[in-house]
């Protein structure tokens, strides 16, 4: 605004102040009464927490069933769903008196349930997991029942791991496959990069196990077309002795292991952002949930020494 | 084709003989800027026109007589003026209108009652940049949040600037600064907006049905207009706020005039004084900066430069090994030569370069993430505006943009992603605005896309229709169909990470159609009722496939996003204005419905968008009285759609057998709501003068009455394995205090 503009507009103002200032006095109590209003507790009262959930879906059924090429028939977990406002209890969403069984061609395996936690093992002498080859689950339960179909992945070997230089790559030196306290490297000495001949999946996940503890979680899928992974030293929590696992997925644990990470449920417990990504993961089962898939898998081992900081 | 024909036919009208043309520019008279859309008509005539965004007008077609030529503009007197116009006349007639007080009894405009049909098109609005001022704000003026209070436009949350426009997202919108489009319109992760309110002169918003001029987005434009600076004497405004320092200088220059702003945070020193006291604390600064020179080469010539420069910077060291640090900014320069071929035919010549650039970088214990976005483009526009006779005003031009898009993605010195991809757009446009009755104006438009990825022509037919009922009454209606060939894949609160990517030939680009009907009424000078009601309907809508596995080098469209979507909004909206006196301000309020569907998500059902808006009622008013200024805004709205948890399991985290997880399983997509959203800002402003110069103090609360509205929930699972609801707020009450200053 300019100043001959403004100064005419103030003088105006000036000459209509006195009656401005009383036309002042309903505004003020208008706003007054509307800011007591407001600040009522009934304006800022919480909701109830219960209103937060969704109706309780009808009871699912839950399988967790993942086969591994040249291991035997493995251990398959049934369960269903509970209501997600009331405190979970393993016992009850357990389901223990289901009929489960693996189809491979012609051939039945009916597993047996050992009658606690909705577990259930494989008939004794079962074979090995055949390397990309179908097989089938068939659950029934509850009066329903869950079927899924896997076709097992190649077998994956790893053929070479090796610590390379951050930024040129080039490779500092080996491990061997077979031995891991002689595959010692020192805190973030440099890339340890993983190769191995590519399989026909979609992708492969590495777990990274800490001494003996063996409830490390996994990372998301990775795409690696050119049978060359890197592990990222944020994966390793300590020094000392680690694991790694690499699995070659499946289509169906590859589906429920993104859409599962995309969910946003393990992403910093930030799961469910108004919505827009809180979906319901890809399970591949009919007539139920969970997953029904399988993997092939190779590992080594290494020894992190702590950085040496004193020059 | 048939309307092909027709428009090609209108295209063919020939100026009238033996009639008289009246022409000039309209400016502001203690400033010299031009005024856009300016309302000129004879009076008692039907014959009239509206300045162009040049200020440049012509009325053709005029009967040999006497006339009042009436000028008129929101904020400035009403200019008349007695002319006698021979046969085959030229009259050169160059109006300077005079600013009033804008709120002020004066403020009501005459000739606004009676306002050309051309600009009361349906789901358009033109703001003024000092009716935005006026408004309260959290901080300072934004123009973002400021349009956030206009029906049919909503906000995502407190902290956002980003404009949902009639159902559809912040990537919908085209934003256009001074005739260039800009990908990422905010500062502090979408708390601001990047424009300098300043350096605004106006704008003007289509909410939908946009005409033919532009074209790329499926939703809105927002077509914001710099000022071009005083070109009568030197002078500059600017303001001091708890968060930032703003300013403006222009005055004359040459034959012509210079304007420039900047704007930037000082936040530093106070987050490094948290930082003593509280660990992870980032550091962040935002600056932008506005130029433009104007000169007159002539009377017919005109030549502007203008340029535009900003800048977003977080940092966060949270150890020796550990950082975080995001960038991002737009650049764009602008140089525009407007010539006057004759009185009657006005071109409009524009050479501009845009640049958005985002880096994130981030180091975790060594492990090193990059991801990079780069946009560039070159664009050459020209239209011709040709008022052909009293009743027909042909419009014309061209667009050529080539594009330069790069994404990078690294992680732990992996190039994952390297996306390199230089497509073009050519666009052509033709509009004919026809009087076709004297209480009747219809604008026909037809839009042709060329993009090189897809290597076929998309053409775009746009209507509008605008019928004077009775004095005051109008009757509108409108239509179009529309494209998008760039896609925004954003972060929802987020924005700094904003990228965008250009679609391949691998998918089919988005597409809608854009229905308005609506009404206005104008029942006295003071005050204006409108009520639209709109349909869009969308198709080949896509979204970023979030379960993509991690390295996957695949850059086809088709595999970067899930496809196949399609999605309507629909509503009405009821506006009232009082746009003069003490008392000024409006009542919005929209009822609303939006909804999508894509195959691949919410097992192939519809469902609501978070930001679909049953209800949405504002209130804004402004009482002025001597030097004081009281504003008060009410906001009341349904809340936000979320996606509530229906069940818990139990499962395997990973491959390996081992360690399980809870896990929550949703309910169909948005299938609940958020309590509704409602606030209440204040905010008063008092003038005074100060050694001579112009002030104003002002003390603005954001939120008054402290409410904590929702923002999102989020699930947790507790040791003892009870599941806990939360449900994460939003801002509380912010008072804040400035200066503002004119020198």
């Amino acid at each position: 605004m300019n100043d001959r503009t403004m100064n005419d507009k103030i003088m105006n103002d000036e000459l209509n102040d006195k009656k401005g200032n009383t036309r002042l006095i309903p505004l003020a109590l208008a706003v007054a009464i509307l800011a007591g209003l407001a600040t009522h507790p009934g304006c800022s009262s919480e909701r109830d927490p219960a209103t937060l959930f969704g109706p309780a879906e009808r009871v699912t059924i839950v399988v967790d069933a993942v086969l591994y090429v040249d291991r035997t028939l493995p251990e398959i977990i049934v369960t269903r769903t509970r209501a997600a406002n009331i405190a979970f209890a393993e016992e009850a969403a357990a389901v223990n008196d289901a009929e489960v069984t693996v189809l491979q061609g012609l051939a039945e395996y009916r597993y047996e349930s050992v009658g606690h936690l909705g577990r259930y093992l494989p008939p004794p002498g079962s074979p090995k997991v055949r390397p990309n080859t179908e097989y089938r689950i068939r659950v029934r339960a509850l009066d329903r029942e869950v079927s899924g179909v896997t076709v097992t992945p190649g077998r994956i070997s790893l053929d070479e791991i090796a610590i390379v230089e951050e930024t040129s790559m080039e490779v500092i030196r080996r491990f061997e496959p077979e031995s891991t306290r002689r595959n010692q490297v020192v805190y973030r000495e440099g890339l340890i990069e993983i190769r191995f001949d590519p399989l026909d999946v979609e992708a492969y996940q590495v777990v990274v196990l800490e001494g003996d503890q063996d409830d490390e979680g996994g990372s998301p899928p990775l795409e690696a077309r050119d049978g060359r992974l890197l592990l990222p030293w944020f994966a390793i929590g300590s020094s000392g002795e680690h694991q790694v696992e690499v699995y070659a997925l499946d289509r169906n644990l590859f589906d429920f292991l993104r859409s599962v990470e995309a969910s946003g449920q393990n992403a910093f417990g930030f799961g469910s952002l108004a919505g827009d990504t809180f979906e319901r993961p890809v399970f591949n089962l009919d007539g139920g949930i969970g997953v029904f898939g399988s993997a092939s898998v190779d590992t080594f081992g290494f020894v992190v020494l702590p950085e040496d900081r004193s020059g | 084709m048939k309307f092909s024909a027709v428009l090609f036919s209108l295209l063919l009208i020939p100026a009238s003989a033996q009639a008289a043309t009246i022409s000039g520019f309209i400016t502001d008279r203690s400033s010299g800027e031009f005024l856009l859309s300016a309302n000129v008509i004879l009076s008692g005539t039907s014959l009239g026109a509206l300045s162009n965004e040049n200020g440049y007008y012509a009325i053709t077609g005029i009967p040999s007589g006497s006339y009042v030529l009436v000028v008129s503009y929101v904020g400035y007197e009403t200019y008349r003026d007695t002319l006698s116009l021979g046969a085959e006349a030229y009259l050169r007639r160059d109006v300077e209108l005079v600013p009033t007080v804008l709120v002020g009894e004066a403020a009501v405009v005459e000739a606004d009652r009676n306002r050309d049909e051309r600009l009361a098109q349906p789901g358009f609005v033109a703001l003024q940049a000092a009716v935005l001022k006026e408004l309260p704000a959290i901080g300072e003026t934004d123009l973002l949040r400021s349009l956030q209070l206009l029906p049919g436009i909503q906000a995502s949350s407190d902290i956002s600037s980003g404009l949902y426009v009639r159902g559809g997202g912040p990537d919908q919108t085209q934003i256009l600064l001074d005739q260039i489009p800009l990908y990422n319109p905010s500062h502090a992760f979408g708390f601001f907006s990047i424009f300098n309110p300043e350096a605004i002169k106006d704008l003007r918003l289509h909410k939908s049905a946009y005409p033919a001029p532009y074209g790329g987005n499926l939703g809105a434009v927002l077509d914001v207009t710099n000022r071009d600076g005083n070109r009568n004497e030197l002078g500059g405004s600017g303001g001091v706020s708890l968060i930032s320092m703003r300013t403006m200088l222009e005055g004359p220059l040459g034959n012509g005039s210079f304007m420039v702003s900047g704007r930037r945070t000082y936040l530093e020193p106070i987050l490094a004084y948290i930082r003593t006291r509280v660990e992870d604390i980032p550091g962040y600064y935002f600056y932008d900066m506005n130029a433009k020179i104007n000169q007159n080469l002539s009377y017919s010539d005109n030549l502007v430069l203008s340029g535009y420069f900003g800048r977003d910077d977080l940092n966060l060291e949270t150890g020796e090994d550990n950082f975080f640090n995001v960038r991002w900014g737009n650049s764009a320069v602008t140089g525009k030569w407007t010539h006057l071929f004759s009185p009657t035919l006005f071109g409009n010549f524009v050479v501009s370069g845009s640049d958005y650039a985002s880096r994130l970088s981030a180091d975790f214990d060594g492990t090193e993430v990059l991801s990079r976005n780069s946009i560039r483009d070159i664009s050459v526009k020209g239209d011709l505006d040709y008022v052909a006779d009293g009743e027909h005003a042909i419009k014309g031009g061209f667009r050529a943009t080539r594009y330069r898009f790069r994404f990078k993605r690294s992680f732990n010195q992996d190039d994952q992603l390297d996306l390199r991809l230089r497509p073009y757009v050519i666009s052509a446009y033709a509009q004919d605005q026809w009087q076709a009755w004297p209480s009747t104006s219809i604008r026909l438009g037809l839009r042709a896309n060329y993009y090189s990825e897809r290597e076929k022509i998309d053409l775009e037919p746009r209507i509008s229709f605008s019928h004077r009922l009775s004095d005051g009454l109008r009757l509108k209606a409108g239509g179009g169909r529309y494209h998008q060939y760039l896609q925004l894949i954003t972060t929802e609160g987020f924005s700094g990470g904003d990228f965008w990517v250009p679609l391949d030939g691998s998918v089919t680009p988005g597409q809608a159609w854009h229905f308005v009907l609506g009404t206005s009424w104008d029942p006295s000078p003071g005050y204006r009722l409108s009520l639209e009601s709109y349909y869009q309907r969308l198709g080949n809508l896509v979204v970023v496939d979030n379960t993509r596995a991690v390295g996957s080098d695949e850059t086809r469209s088709e595999d970067v996003f899930i496809t196949g979507g399609r999605g309507y909004a629909t509503g009405m909206e009821a506006f009232v204005e009082r746009l003069s006196g003490r008392l000024t301000g409006w009542i919005g309020y929209t009822l609303g419905w939006t909804r999508r569907r894509f195959p691949e998500l919410n097992q192939g059902a519809w469902y609501p968008p978070k930001y679909d808006r049953r209800h949405d009622l504002v209130v804004s008013a402004n009482y002025r009285t001597g030097r004081w200024s009281f504003g008060c805004n009410v906001i009341f709205a349904t809340g936000q759609a979320f996606t509530p948890a229906s069940a818990r399991y139990e499962l395997r985290e990973s491959a390996r057998t081992g360690a399980r997880e809870d896990y929550f399983l949703p309910t169909g997509r948005n299938t609940a709501r958020l309590l509704p959203y409602h606030r209440m800002d204040l905010s008063v402003k008092q003038d005074f003068r100060f050694f001579g110069r112009n002030l104003q103090w002002y003390l603005q609360v954001f939120n008054a009455y402290n409410h904590r509205n929702e923002w999102f929930v989020q699930y947790d699972t507790e040791d003892d394995r009870i599941t806990t609801a939360e449900v994460v707020k939003m801002l509380p009450i912010v008072p804040t205090i400035g200066l503002n200053y004119d020198f």
